[in-house]
Parts: C-alpha cells; structure tokens; sequence
C-alpha cells in the first residue's frame, strides 16, 4: 500500500503512493497550508529517485551538401539514435509535481486546532471515504480558561468581559457537562430519524454507538472535565460532526451557564476513529523518508478494523422487509 | 509539461504565442528568401527580366511572385522546414543547437517556459555569437563555472544585454572600490545585479548608505554579504525600517548593527519577524541586548522556537541568563537536530521531546 524502502525509481514510486496517513497537525495552519507543506516534501523527495530512461531521438541528415543545386535531391542519409533531450530533467521539469498528488483530509481540523488528521493520498482518498461513511468519532482535549469573554471565543480575542468565577466547583462543572451530555443523547434518536420509544431505535442501540445518518450538526457523545484548576480547566470531548467554531462556542455558553464566562486556550484533537496521538507523525517526518512505513502502519490498522460500513442513512430504507413501521 | 502548460493559468501565455507564431512565420519567410539570393543569382537573374518580355497587363504578376520561395527556388535545395509552433522550448531542444549547450551548462529550461517572454527572443540567439562571450565574461569576473546553469537559470535576460553594458556595470564596482573577490560573490550570490544600469546601482547603494548611516565599507560589506538586499525593493527596505524601529523598538544604531550582521533579515517577511519578535522578547523575555548578540535566532522558524522554548520550560530548564546557572545560550537553542537538542541542551530524550511536541 505504500512505498516500500527497495522502491529506487520514480515510477516505481509514483504507483505505489497511495495510502492513508495520520499527521499531527500544528496549530495556527490551515488545511490548504498543511497540503501544500505535505505535497510539496512528497514530491521533492519523489523527484530525487532515480529518473525514467529518456525515450530514443531518430535523427535522419542527408549526407550530401546541401548547397549542390545541381543534384535533384540527396543520394544518402545517415541515421543516427540519440537520447531525447526533451525527456532531460533540465528540459522536461520535475516528474511529479506537487499538484499531482491528490490530498483529501479525513476529518478537516480548524486554523488553530491542533492534532490528529487523517490523510488519504491518491488512492487512498477511497479509504478515507468509506472511514468517513462510518462517522467515525473523534476526541478532543480543549484547555480553557474561566473569567474572560472575548469576541472570538478564545483567549487572544478581543475581552468583552472579565467576570468572577470563585463559587464554581468541580461538582457544579460535572453537574453542567453531565446535562449537555444528556441533551445530545436525545438528539442521537433525531438525527437517525426515529422515535427514542420506537422499537427500531431499540434496535438500532442494541447494535452498538448510534451514529448520525449524515453529515449534519455537530453532537457530542461523551464530555468530561479531566483536570480543574480554576481559572483553568481542560474539558475532553467525544463527538461527530464538530467544528472549531462549535467548540469555541460551546466553550463560552458553558460559561454562562456557569453564570461566569470562559475562553479557549488549546483544542487538540486526540483521536479520530482509530487513529491516536501515537499514531501520528510531527511535522519533521513529514518526508518520504518516514511516510511510505507509516502508511504501512496505518494500513494493517485500518484492515484490522471491524467491518462497520454506512450508517443506517434511514433504517428503515435500508431494511424494508424486515422491519414494518414499529414506532408507537 | 504538456500538463502543465495546458493548465488554466497558461491560456494566457497561449493566446500571447499566437501572435508570437504569426511573427515567426514572416521571419522564417525573410530567412529563406535572403538564403535563397546569396546561394542562387542566377536563377532570380533568369527571373528578372520577365517583365520586359511579358504584356504591359501582366506585369503586375511578377512582383506579386518575388513572395513566393517556388518562384526563386524551383529545386527546393534551399529550402529549409519552418520551425514548427510550438508551445514550449522542449520541444524545440532536439533541434536547436543553443538549447543543447544550455542544457549541457545545467540551465533548467523549463524554468524559463513559466517566465513566459523569454520564448521569442531566446530561440533567435546564436551561441557563438551572443552568448560565448558572455559566459566568458562571466567566467572571468569570477562566477563559477558550475553555477553558470543556476544563473542562466534565474535570469536568462542577461543573454540579450550587449557585452558593452555588462562591462560598465562591472567597472562601476571596481571604481566603487569592490575588489575582485567581492565582485565574484555579488555576481554569483545575485544572478539579477547585473541588469541594474549603474545608476540605479548607484542610487541603491546611496540610499542604503543614507538610510542607516553606513560608512563606504560599510556598504560594500553589505553588498556583498546580501547582494540581493541592493536589487530589492527600496519600499520593502523602508517598510522593514519601519518594523525594526516602530513595532520592534530598536535604536537606530541598533539597526545598523544588525544590518551589519544580518542584512538577510530585510529580505524577510515583515509580519511574521514581527511575531517572531514578539515571542522573543515578551515570552521568551530576551532583551534587544541578547538579540543583537544573537541576531540569528531571528532567522530561525517560529515553530521550533516555540517546541523547543516550551520543552525547556517544562523541565524547568529555560534559562538565558548568562550570570547564573544552567544557562541556555540561545545560539544552543536554535542549533542542530532535534534530538542532539533535546540530548544535550534539554538532557532529556528525543521521545519525550517527539511526545511532547503532540500535546501542543
């Protein structure tokens, strides 16, 4: 699925690139400006292995002087085979550029988001696809902080407001994530388009992590505090279908509900679907040096997978027969 | 190539070439007709008198025939095949004999084809003639001979300047008083010198030189340390100028002293030094002292900066201060790989360096 180390020419190289990687994504860079990095290395590297022979170059010249006016046309030719200096890189320009590779994210992290992303390259935009069908969730860690409003939601913005923040406890924390959590496994049944007191939701549950059916509003599965040092706090988050802005966001109405106010300082993401922070590689290795093994690694994770398939994009569509309108 | 050139952004280029073409077509005609006189008087001698013995109404037939090649070259031997239009030089790289030496000398000629108006002039040059005595003079003024390739590379438009001109350029730094070693690294560092007539050379060093105070060695080590500095914009300097004083708040001798060490920090982008900046000297706390001292962590990219800094930090071992213990010099700091830095300035390890590169 990748490239593999006894890989010497770019040929070669060029079909084997295909594969799904896990980068650690920096924060304070857009997707675009990660792509570019990411193709750019790629094809630099590509373009150092060994090249194509150049294709061969007849050259066919009358021996005869060309100026003799009297001969009607020359007796003899020689034919010569050269190399086609055309297919010289100097002439010809690197073999694979940077917009040849086809780059799609899995799951597309915000401007300041940082952590894990998931990659497909050429082919593997395909896998990337049907991980996606799946509505694999991710988590996030998301440090903030309490006392401030800003106009972006994140500690750098513009203040708002400062606020007080000494009566909240851990146990006023908890008691709010618990009922946003609570709230969201309502909207599970919504999004799947059942009835919560339905027979075929019961079914649907039974079967494992109720998933949306489509790539609709953001819902969170699991939220906690893992460590509360007022004024900071580090929240993490299970979710699907989440974006930066709904993260910042949820961030601040968690504050005034609180009745105080808070800002984002981090959000990391740790995990999406099977890949983790271990998983993923730094920017440093963003090479071909180190991609073509890493996709390896990612490969035999994917294909150990269970194999979940699309959601349940309406139930009852997909198993007609077998299920007659139960809901009560 | 082809790929490439048929992209969207070239349709441009494409619609420029047609006209290009049109040229073409009427040189190469002009060509065939002046080969034709001087290999075969006699046969437009024979031609000539045509109108004498021809009806006063037909004489207009033989002056519309002087166009046509048929007319003055029945046998064809002087007929050569119109280069053929072509959309980049590629394919022209078989035939052309100037091309063949350029590729030989390492000039990447695709790189010429993005700078889209050196296709109709370049095919005109002969080698012999035009550009042997400009690699000559090259050669002799000390740029190396392997890296003409990368020179011809960066600015193919020296090739169309006269011997002349580049001549008076470079006697203009001898009598500026550059000796031959500087010369040789200006013209090597900075392939775009010597398009810049003397005057505007001159008035590119009298700014620098006006601008920060700089006495007559002063400049020509500035020359010569970031030649590109002197072809650059004289905004962009005044823009930089503005940075350091303003939004960095150096002194002005300041400025010259890190002119003097760094001149490559003007050529940079002025938003992201200024943030490099900031980080340096309000989180990092580094005064404009140790900076001046230290001018390269300047240069150095914001990220690993930022890992490295904040690594230390969480050892506890961030300390800059050179009187008391556990000093970290920020040259150390910038230095070599990430795990010699994390080895043996952080004395820790690569891993917990790697790891803790992830949570941030």
């Amino acid at each position: 699925m990748a490239v593999s180390t006894s890989v010497k020419t770019i040929r070669e190289a060029w079909f084997q690139l295909n594969g799904v990687m896990c980068l650690y994504k920096p924060t304070q860079i857009s997707w675009k400006q990660l792509r570019n990095t990411l193709a750019f290395n790629i094809s630099r590297d590509i373009n150092e292995l060994e090249q194509d022979a150049p294709r061969k170059y007849v050259k066919i010249e009358s021996l005869t002087d060309g100026t003799n006016v009297d001969l009607p046309a020359p007796a003899s030719y020689s034919v010569a085979t050269t190399q086609n200096l055309a297919d010289h890189e100097l002439v010809r320009g690197p073999a694979i550029l940077a917009d040849d590779l086809r780059l799609r994210p899995g799951n597309l992290l915000g401007f300041r988001t940082a952590g894990v992303i998931v990659v497909g390259l050429n082919k593997g935009n395909r896998t990337i696809h049907n991980l996606n069908l799946s509505r694999p969730t991710s988590a996030y860690h998301i440090k903030s902080q309490f006392g401030l409003a800003t106009d972006s939601h994140w500690d750098d913005g513009k203040i708002w407001e400062k606020t007080t923040f000494i009566h909240i406890t851990r146990d006023k924390l908890d008691r709010m994530l618990a009922s946003i959590q609570a709230s969201n496994q309502k909207k599970m049944f919504e999004y799947c388009g059942v009835d919560p007191q339905s027979q075929t939701a019961y079914e649907l549950a039974s079967k494992g992590l109720l998933r949306p059916a489509v790539n609709g509003p953001p819902l969170i599965y699991g939220i906690k505090c893992i460590h509360f040092n007022p004024p900071d706090f580090t929240l993490e988050i299970h979710c699907v279908n989440e974006n930066e802005q709904y993260m910042a966001a949820l961030i601040h109405d968690l504050g005034l509900s609180l009745k105080t106010t808070a800002v984002c300082q981090q959000i990391r993401c740790i995990r999406y679907g099977c890949f983790t922070v271990d998983d993923a590689l730094l920017r440093k290795h963003w090479s071909l040096k180190y991609l073509p093994d890493h996709m390896s690694h990612c490969h035999t994770k994917l294909r150990s997978l269970p194999d979940i398939g699309p959601q349940l994009a309406a139930y009852d569509r997909l198993q007609p027969s077998h299920n007659p309108s139960t809901k009560s | 190539m082809l790929r490439h050139s048929l992209r969207f952004k070239h349709v441009k280029f494409l619609l420029g070439y047609t006209t290009i073409r049109n040229q073409a077509q009427c040189a190469g005609k002009e060509v065939l007709a002046s080969a034709v006189q001087q290999i075969n008087p006699p046969v437009i001698s024979f031609q000539k008198p045509g109108p004498h013995v021809l009806d006063d109404e037909l004489q207009l037939i033989p002056s519309q025939d002087i166009d046509n090649p048929l007319v003055v070259d029945p046998s064809f031997e002087a007929v050569t095949p119109i280069v053929s239009p072509s959309f980049n030089l590629a394919s022209l790289v078989n035939k052309s004999e100037l091309l063949q030496l350029m590729v030989k000398l390492g000039v990447s000629i695709h790189q010429w084809e993005r700078k889209t108006d050196v296709h109709p002039w370049v095919m005109a040059l002969d080698f012999k003639k035009d550009v042997q005595p400009i690699i000559q003079f090259l050669v002799d003024k000390g740029v190396a001979s392997e890296s003409l390739g990368h020179f011809f590379t960066k600015n193919p438009y020296i090739l169309k300047s006269s011997i002349e001109d580049l001549e008076i350029r470079a006697n203009y730094l001898h009598s500026k008083k550059f000796n031959p070693e500087m010369i040789s690294r200006i013209l090597s560092r900075n392939p775009h010198w010597l398009l810049f007539s003397p005057e505007r050379i001159d008035n590119r060093l009298g700014f620098v030189q006006q601008t920060f105070h700089l006495t007559g060695d002063e400049v020509r080590a500035v020359a010569t340390k970031e030649s590109r500095l002197i072809t650059s914009s004289l905004q962009d300097i005044k823009l930089m100028n503005f940075g350091f004083k303003e939004e960095m708040g150096f002194e002005a001798h300041q400025i010259k002293e890190l002119l003097l060490a760094k001149p490559k920090l003007w050529l940079m982008n002025k938003s992201m030094l200024v943030d490099r900046f900031d980080y340096l000297h309000n989180t990092m706390k580094m005064d404009h002292e140790t900076l001046l001292r230290f001018p390269a962590v300047l240069t150095c990219r914001g990220f690993r900066l930022k890992q490295r800094h904040e690594f230390l930090c969480h050892l506890k071992r961030a300390q800059y201060d050179p009187k008391l213990p556990r000093y970290v010099s920020p040259l150390q700091l910038i230095r070599d790989s990430d795990a010699h830095f994390a080895v043996h300035i952080a004395r820790s390890s690569i891993q917990d360096f790697n790891d803790f590169c992830k949570t941030m």
